[in-house]
């Protein structure tokens, strides 16, 4: 038991060193791969705690699609992008972290909570699922319609 | 049953919000909304895993978040395209200058 646990921590551990490599990178191929890092962490996350179907998606999705996709395009990106102020960065973020735990630990009844999110993820399947239908279609037109204006700007450039 | 992984959703958001708070830089800022959606991959599984039956899946919550991730990307690449052919700064404080 606890060496499983120290696997999590590990792993939890390489997810945030790789979180935090995509702001302090310089180069934005270097932060495209950090967060390629994140993503197949957090898909072996998921698969170690029993969910993976999920982390065979993330790993199609997220990594062979859409890391694929922005590697490609920003590799040949050579300038620096760092902009940070890296002082305000990690205060923020460690600021972030602690407040937001503190809420989700100072709510009182986890049984109660249990019982709403089961609900209503009850709800979502069953009443609302057009809804979610319609925003996928809403957002695969969106998708479809950034290649469209990236075939303007070709046209426009060249 | 998964006592860390709540905590990784909050740290790994809290990255990605410090991110968009102190970076200026528009492809870094696009990646750190891709941060907070990892991070809300991160809670929405863990959530179900440990307070769902076995009945329900996270699938269709979260072909809505990897729709807007995807759509992200597209947007990420466009933009980025645009701005590097056309000659303008990467700098989100300058997109005022931005047109068509």
């Amino acid at each position: 038991m606890i060496e499983i646990e120290a696997i999590y921590l590990l792993l939890s551990a390489f997810a945030i060193i790789s979180a935090l490599l995509v702001f302090l990178m310089k180069r934005l191929l270097h932060a495209a791969m950090a967060l390629t890092i994140t993503f197949v962490i957090s898909a072996i996350l998921f698969a170690a705690i029993g969910q993976a179907f999920i982390g065979l998606l993330q790993i199609l999705i997220f990594v062979g699609g859409l890391s694929a996709y922005l590697i490609a395009a920003v590799a040949t990106e050579t300038k620096s992008k760092s902009m940070l102020k890296t002082k305000p960065f990690f205060a923020s973020a460690i600021v972030l972290s602690i407040a937001l735990t503190a809420i989700i630990s100072s709510i009182p009844q986890a049984a109660y909570l249990q019982s709403t999110f089961q609900s209503s993820a009850s709800m979502m399947f069953s009443q609302y699922y057009m809804l979610l239908f319609i925003m996928m279609i809403l957002l695969f037109s969106t998708a479809i319609g950034g290649v469209l204006i990236i075939k303007r700007f070709r046209k426009l450039v060249v | 049953m998964f006592p860390y992984l709540i905590e990784l959703a909050f740290v790994i958001f809290a990255i990605g919000l410090a991110g968009i708070a102190s970076d200026r830089h528009f492809v870094a800022i696009l990646l750190a909304v891709e941060l907070i959606l990892v991070a809300s991959i991160i809670a929405l599984v863990s959530f179900f895993t440990s307070a769902s039956s076995a009945s329900a899946s996270p699938v269709i919550m979260l072909i809505a978040i990897w729709s807007v991730a995807a759509t992200e990307i597209i947007v990420l690449i466009t933009f980025y395209v645009y701005m590097k052919y056309n000659g303008v700064s990467f700098d989100i404080t300058t997109l005022s200058k931005m047109k068509w």
